[in-house]
């Protein structure tokens, strides 16, 4: 599937010129940028991520696993007297059931991450661009399919330059 | 736009400018970095090998005895872990705060509290008199069938101490993924360039990923502030939970964390102050940031004062003859009073002067306080665990504690690790977040050029 | 001043010395020959309980033998298993030990195995064979021997009340007429027994019946410490003291003393004077007591300050006539043991509160207890072979007896001991000796009462008894010790060796008459007292007169008042010392006539003022342990004046050495730990203790429950804090001496110790009161120490003992910041790295060997409780009270320790526990302690009280 990258200098003339394609009815794929430019975020209007739910959860499932760890370990499994203490001792439980959740949480948030954005990936078609790696640095591109039009559409909103790309392969 | 908010920014870069500027220690590292590693290695050399003999001869290689049966490795594991607080805290509340300042500082903070967490991590370890059966602390399905005692606040600690410093690593790392990116794409040989698009895992700035990438960033905030308070808070009940007097008190987890968060922004600003001079940094790191860390300290300075006096009158009032004896006879006036006094010179009288802001706009004289601000914590943990446990029930077993020389070393052994560890970092790791300083930079452009209605979304809540 | 010696100073193996290893080397090649010594002996022993066909691995076995102090028996149990020596117990039957040990007699083990022992004959210092030694005293020897009548022949024995010794002597005086044989006996026996000739014309032993006396008087008398009888007197002591009621009375003891001792601090009442000053007090008592009792008074003595005491506590006595007694101790001299049978005359002690009895020493009392005799033959060359037999004669003898060059006189020394030690130098012929556990013979106890001593281990080594060695100069034909027994008491042998004792041979008792002139004499001998400052020497209370002094149990066991381990120090009174501007640890010259010692100095509250006390049996100069520990006192001693010198001088050198302690504070802090009342208060306040009985209020309910709940109560009105628990708990458990250094950073391993507190004095004359406190663990119900453990290495058993898991433990020594105790020790380093092959041989194989790293602590000896409950359960039978006792409740004297089951109502300690004066130690912390403490009942003279 091949599309076209848009070459732009700043996070606003970005942001205009996907407004501009999306109002032509041009589906923009996505932009590449070195900071998360809140403007351009808005005006590509993507979904807000899944990230929180699937936290959410996690959380849930490490509090409980650390608190069954817990009781089924000293009054189910092997109790002792400890001290004269109950066996099920709950406040004493705490500490460790906080932990675990918040430790299930984390890594949910960091893997999760990772495999919504498909990373890690170290190679990808637009790294084949050359002067992509300013992508990082000061430069911001927009994606669109190459329909007919979209090219001159991209020229219009000010890009300083179009570079076709086949996402599947290299550039073309 | 406020003047404040002029001050924190990284001046009049643009992107490229400021890219290469934040790059450039890596890029072009300093000589002098190298003349610092080599003490630092030495030092490191020798805690090593205070390691090792403790190993082979065992715990009787240190001053300690009974009653003192705790001493320097646990003073070092509270006090490093105290340090490690400030960088989480900076990274994390203030991210949760909009509190933009922090984005200068907050790498290198989290990169102090991971090796301020190796230094903690190593110490209980060591602390064990097997420590080859550390692993006993940890429940696995083990063949005589027999589980940690979960009662016991050491088994705390392992949970704590350990999702803390794994949670510390993803924070670190995640942050510094886009980073690691533009140092890729900024690389002049192939090496490097492998090198740091390795560690990018492919990153490149898609708004998608962004996306997700700013949603996770949260959320680890959001978890690693009460983790924070948490880890503390658990460190504070190894004594709190125990029946010895100058132990057995309510008020040590909120009293532990705020001196963890004084000692902590302590060493950020002992680390800071002469990099941003050496580095030439004045214009991203500057006075401003220096004097809200001053502000901190001084904050979390007077709790931890209040906790002292607050100690002591509930001693009194309590009525209870062990803890007055602790409270008013043994710190005050017994063997170990120069190390009391010392320690209230420098935890509760010394940060005063931060009320003037001639001192926390000083760089020098700030770092001078902050240094104080280290000795008063370290003594504060050494009047806390030694005294307490000196003298406590019954006379008949009152002993005094002299540390030996392989206490001594394991203590300095871990400061050299500490500055080699921070050395490496400053060497290899783009320590200034660039995309977050692009994005205050874009921000605050914005926020210039349009209307209060629109800037609104960007403006820090207040 | 002297760096650890190797053994008294743990290394680790990194930092092995080329010294030590070549040690090890010698250990190995001795190991070989030891563990082929473990076999069963030679000759036919009976066991004392049972008689298994042949030994059954894991049981172990109890013989009968007997040990000895100053010559005079104390019966005791050997455990054996496998054949191999154990521990020793008390014989229950000995009158001398009545079932106790003190800890000489637990610390005799260690002499077994020490790896010091003398190994092989030396001839001229060179190995050599027991035959090569026969030959050399061979027929034309003794021939040449007969014909001079034995002259030339001198003989220098330990003392010895053993029968079969005394045939043997007789048989080798028949031999040769003119043989000297000398007994070298370092207490001050010799004194009572001159006293006696003196006033009742001859040599008796007094037997003090302290269970009948409402009042004694101690004249610098140390009932409870290496008497030979002390054990029963202590037991009689406490039965008195534990019998006590409300506002009853129990019986009120005063001591006058130098250097504070058990007794001391047992007395209601102590009057702390220069040990030299106590001749004086003793007059004015007497003075009192004759003028109370009407009898022509001797003329009055200056008592100055302490009049008001001497008089309150003449009255006293006076008023329980008959009931009364008075105890003068060996070392005073021989005037004041004759004011002392005068005083008791008068108070009419005699038959009811006091008997008198013939030594069961041969000789006693005779020249051959003296030694200015030898000392004078060996000057003039009469003496051609001089034969130590098993004493020390270089080291205990005072600087002035010149032994060592006088010896060097003696064509032929020959000399016998279980070391070579000071006297072994220059010896012609060595001949290592054997351990009383590895041979036959026999003894006698202070009352007379013949026991046997039977073999429990052939000999470790290639040694020969003294009997053995004085029968081959007899030239009588090699025999057996077991044959030798066998001819001197023929059939009832097999039955005293069942019983360990012959029945029926306690001496008689008399009652001799007093002669007053004897006594008119005495007072004319007593000195007066002087102003002028003294050094008093006394035996130390561990290692006695040195021969204790190899013995790391006993190095590292606390001196039972000062509480210091390793070594002695110069002992002051608190104004002496500030008046010499001397504070604890200031190393001091103790000087008089150029003759000096230099040690370091401790203050110590109840000492008497212009006196210094330095204890003997320190300083050796020989032996692994024992040489270069503490200091020896006998450049400033003279055969004239052995025990008191006077005017000497004590200066600071300006250098400090740590005289290192167990315990650095003596005040109690207002912590309410010992409880002591009088009799009157606990009248007026019959439950004082119960508020500190009470358990606190608890959330969490009750976990234990079960017929069996071990417990353990300590009766403090009984303790007189004598430590045999604490070396008898050390030996039971296997545990590790750690060396001076370690005890100096405060890692000493005793499981038990035994605190020891000062309160303020009663009178104004008098010393600071004394309380000890047996500390251990008190297994607690609701344990600090196992809810704060990460891995269940301590966790509770259903019977209520605090477990500890050694194999579980990781060490993270929490368990004992949580303790308020601080019971519980620390393998800081691996101890028994360092143990050599025989010393591993005394090790109790019912008790882990602790690793480094672990915590360890008192286990209610639960090895002896599960072997008490198997043994029930083979038998079919319930567990009753008193199957199970402890190791320190087995060995304490005045059974002031009682261990049972709580559960069972009727037993021992389920009704100490709920005695009126019970409680537990800092109960308000709320841990239930499962160890109650009984409070500590005196019964001052009121005339006193202030």
């Amino acid at each position: 599937m091949s599309a076209l990258l848009g070459e732009f200098d700043s996070a606003d003339a970005c942001a205009a010129a996907i407004t501009t394609l999306r109002e032509r009815g041009h589906a923009p794929l996505d932009a590449y940028m070195p900071f998360p430019a809140k403007n351009v975020e808005d005006a590509l209007e993507l979904p807000p991520s899944p990230l929180p739910r699937f936290v959410f959860v996690a959380g849930i499932v490490g509090a409980l696993t650390g608190y069954l760890v817990l009781w089924w370990t000293q009054s189910i499994d092997y109790p002792l007297n400890v001290g004269g203490r109950p066996t099920h001792a709950a406040p004493a439980f705490i500490g460790i059931t906080f932990e675990t959740m918040v430790l299930f949480a984390c890594f949910t948030a960091f893997l999760g991450m990772l495999w919504l954005c498909g990373l890690p990936r170290l190679w990808h078609p637009t790294f084949e661009v050359d002067g992509f790696d300013r992508a990082s640095v000061d430069r911001f591109f927009v994606v669109v399919l190459d329909q007919d039009g979209s090219r001159d559409e991209l020229t219009r909103a000010g890009a300083l330059r179009v570079v076709a790309v086949d996402l599947e392969g290299g550039t073309t | 736009m406020s003047q404040t908010e002029i001050e924190l920014l990284p001046g009049s870069y643009d992107n490229r400018t400021l890219t290469d500027r934040l790059l450039a220690p890596i890029t072009s590292p300093p000589r002098f970095l190298t003349l610092l590693m080599i003490p630092a290695a030495f030092g490191t050399l020798a805690l090593f090998g205070a390691v090792a003999y403790t190993f082979l001869v065992g715990i009787g290689a240190w001053g300690n005895n009974i009653p003192v049966a705790w001493a320097f490795a646990i003073i070092n594991f509270v006090w490093w872990i105290g340090i490690g607080h400030a960088g989480t805290f900076i990274s994390a509340v203030l991210l949760l705060l909009e509190q933009r300042w922090r984005t200068s500082l907050n790498r290198i903070a989290e990169g102090m509290t991971l090796f301020a967490l190796v230094q903690a991590g190593l110490m209980p370890l060591l602390h064990l008199g097997r420590p080859w059966f550390f692993y006993w602390l940890i429940p696995y399905p083990a063949t005589m069938e027999l589980w940690p005692q979960f009662m016991s606040t050491l088994t705390w600690d392992v949970a704590a101490v350990t999702t803390y410093t794994l949670v510390s690593i993803l924070f670190f790392y995640l942050g510094l993924i886009p980073d690691l990116a533009a140092a890729r794409d900024r690389a002049k040989t192939l090496r490097r360039r492998r090198a740091y698009g390795l560690f990018a895992l492919g990153w490149r700035g898609s708004a998608r990923h962004w996306r997700h990438y700013r949603t996770a960033q949260l959320l680890l905030a959001g978890l690693a502030t009460p983790l924070v308070l948490s880890v503390h808070s658990i460190v504070s009940m190894d004594f709190a939970i125990a029946k010895l007097p100058g132990w057995h008190s309510t008020i040590f987890p909120p009293y532990f964390v705020a001196g963890a968060i004084f000692s902590g922004f302590a060493m950020v600003v002992t680390l800071v102050v002469p990099l941003r001079r050496v580095y030439r940094l004045e214009g991203i790191i500057t006075v401003r940031h220096l004097d809200l860390m001053a502000k901190m300290i001084l904050l979390t300075g007077l709790i931890v004062s209040y906790s002292y006096v607050s100690e002591a009158f509930i001693a009194w009032q309590s009525g209870d003859t062990f803890e007055r004896h602790i409270t008013f006879v043994t710190r005050p006036l017994g063997p170990f009073a120069p190390v009391y006094w010392l320690m209230l010179a420098c935890n509760v009288v010394v940060p005063q002067s931060l009320w003037f802001s001639r001192v926390r706009k000083t760089p020098l004289a700030l770092w001078i306080v902050a240094l104080f601000v280290q000795v008063g914590m370290w003594t504060e943990r050494f009047v806390l665990i030694v005294t307490s446990q000196h003298q406590d029930y019954l006379p008949s077993s009152w002993e005094n504690y002299t540390p030996s020389l392989i206490d001594g070393t394991l203590f300095f052994g871990t400061v050299s690790f500490f500055v080699l560890l921070f050395l490496a970092m400053l060497r290899f790791v783009p320590f200034l977040p660039i995309a977050e300083q692009k994005e205050l930079l874009h921000a605050s452009k914005r926020e210039r050029t349009l209307s209060p209605k629109e800037a609104g979304d960007v403006r820090p809540a207040r | 001043m002297n760096e650890p010696s190797a053994t008294n100073d743990i290394v680790p193996a990194s930092l092995l010395t080329r010294r030590r290893f070549v040690e090890w080397l010698g250990v190995g090649i001795a190991a070989l020959g030891a563990n082929a010594c473990t076999k069963p002996p030679r000759d036919d022993i009976v066991p004392y309980v049972h008689r298994p066909p042949e030994v059954t691995p894991g049981v172990t076995l109890h013989y009968a033998t007997t040990a000895t102090r100053d010559g005079y028996g104390i019966g005791v149990l050997g455990t054996t298993h496998e054949g191999r020596p154990t521990k020793l117990e008390g014989h229950p039957a000995h009158p001398a030990s009545l079932g106790a040990t003190g800890m000489r007699e637990q610390a005799a083990l260690f002499g077994l195995y020490d790896p010091d022992r003398a190994r092989t004959v030396l001839a001229d210092g060179r190995p050599s064979t027991w035959d090569a030694f026969t030959v050399a005293l061979g027929d034309s020897t003794k021939a040449a021997w007969k014909q001079r009548r034995g002259a030339g022949l001198a003989l220098v024995l330990p003392p010895s009340g053993s029968p079969l010794r005394a045939s043997l002597v007789t048989r080798l005086r028949e031999q040769y007429p003119d043989i000297s044989v000398t007994y070298l006996s370092t207490s001050g026996a010799t004194q009572r027994w001159a006293a006696a000739r003196d006033v009742f014309g001859e040599a008796l032993d007094p037997q003090y019946r302290l269970g009948a006396a409402e009042v004694v008087v101690s004249l610098d008398a140390d009932l409870f410490g290496d008497h030979p009888m002390s054990l029963a007197w202590a037991r009689a002591f406490a039965e008195r003291r534990k019998s006590v009621r409300p506002g009853g009375l129990s019986q009120r003891l005063y001591a006058i003393e130098s250097a504070m001792t058990l007794t001391g601090a047992a007395a209601e009442h102590r009057l702390a004077v220069p040990a030299s000053a106590v001749g004086a007090v003793a007059a004015g008592l007497l003075h009192a007591v004759a003028a109370a009792t009407g009898h022509a008074g001797a003329a009055p003595i200056e008592l100055g300050a302490h009049r008001v005491f001497v008089e309150a506590m003449a009255r006293d006595l006076v008023r329980h006539q008959g009931r009364a007694l008075v105890v003068v101790g060996d070392r005073q001299p021989a005037a004041v043991h004759a004011l002392g049978y005068a005083l008791n005359t008068l108070l009419r002690s005699a038959g009811s509160t006091l008997d008198f009895t013939a030594p069961p020493l041969p000789d006693a009392g005779t020249d051959a207890y003296a030694l200015d005799g030898l000392l004078r033959a060996l000057d003039g060359d009469h003496v051609e072979t001089l034969m130590v037999l098993g004493p020390n004669p270089a080291y205990v003898l005072p600087a002035d007896a010149e032994w060592t060059r006088r010896a060097a006189r003696a064509r032929e020394r020959v000399h016998l001991s279980l070391h070579e030690n000071e006297t072994s130098d220059g010896a012609t012929w060595f001949l290592p000796a054997t351990h009383f556990l590895e041979h036959w013979g026999d003894a006698r106890a202070y009352d007379g009462m013949t026991s046997l001593v039977q073999p429990l281990v052939a000999p470790l080594y290639d040694g020969k008894s003294t009997d053995d060695v004085l029968a081959a100069l007899a030239g009588e034909p090699l025999q057996s010790g077991r044959e030798r027994l066998e001819r001197q008491y023929g059939t009832e042998l097999a039955e005293g060796l069942r019983h360990g004792l012959i029945a029926g041979t306690a001496s008689p008792s008399r009652t001799p008459e007093l002669d007053w002139n004897g006594v008119a004499r005495a007072l004319a001998g007593i000195e007066p007292v002087t102003d002028r400052l003294e050094l008093d020497v006394v035996l130390d209370a561990r290692v006695g007169d040195g021969d204790g002094a190899n013995d790391p149990w006993l190095q590292e066991l606390s001196e039972p008042l000062t509480k210091v381990v390793w070594g002695n120090a110069a002992l002051l009174g608190p104004r002496t010392a500030a008046k010499l501007d001397i504070r604890d640890d200031d190393v001091v010259i103790v000087e008089q006539g150029g003759r000096r010692m230099t040690l370091p100095a401790l203050v110590d509250p109840g000492h008497a003022e212009g006196a210094v006390t330095v204890w003997l049996g320190h300083g050796r100069r020989t032996g692994r342990v024992a040489s270069g520990v503490g200091v020896d006192a006998a450049p400033l001693r003279s055969l004239a004046a052995p025990w008191f010198v006077h005017d000497v001088t004590v200066k600071k050198t300006g250098a400090r050495e740590r005289v290192v302690r167990t315990q650095r504070e003596s005040r109690e802090h207002d912590r309410h730990l010992v409880l002591r009342k009088t009799v009157a208060e606990w009248a007026r306040e019959p439950s004082f203790a119960r508020e500190y009985d009470e358990d606190p209020v608890s959330i969490l309910p009750p976990r234990l429950a079960g017929d069996t709940q071990w417990a353990m109560a300590i009766d403090l009105s009984a303790c007189v804090g004598c430590s045999a628990c604490m070396l008898a708990c050390a030996v039971e458990n296997n545990v590790p001496v750690v060396g001076k250094a370690n005890v100096a950073l405060s890692r000493e391993m005793y499981w038990l110790r035994i605190d020891r507190y000062y309160a303020e004095p009663l009178g104004p004359s008098e010393s600071p009161k004394v309380s000890f406190q047996p500390m251990l663990c008190q297994h607690c119900e609701k344990a600090p120490c196992e809810y704060v453990c990460p891995v269940n290495a301590t966790v509770h058993s259903p019977d209520g003992l605090n477990e500890m898991v050694y194999n579980r433990c990781v060490g993270t020594r929490f368990c004992s910041n949580n303790c308020p105790y601080k019971v519980r020790r620390f393998n800081f380093f691996d101890y028994n790295q360092t143990l050599s092959e025989p010393e591993r041989m005394a090790k109790n194989p019912d008790v882990t060997v602790r690793a480094r790293g672990v915590m360890e602590k008192c286990t209610y000896c639960v090895q002896r409780i599960r072997r008490a409950e198997i043994d029930a359960e083979v038998a079919k039978r319930p567990l009753v009270d008193g199957d199970v006792t402890t190791a320190c409740e087995q060995a304490c004297p005045t059974g002031a320790i009682v261990f049972g089951n709580l559960a069972d109502h009727g037993s021992r300690v389920a009704r100490a526990h709920a005695d009126q004066r019970t409680y537990a130690a800092l109960g308000e912390v709320g841990t239930r302690p499962r160890t109650r403490y009984l409070a500590r009942i005196d019964d001052p003279n009121p005339e006193l009280e202030t």
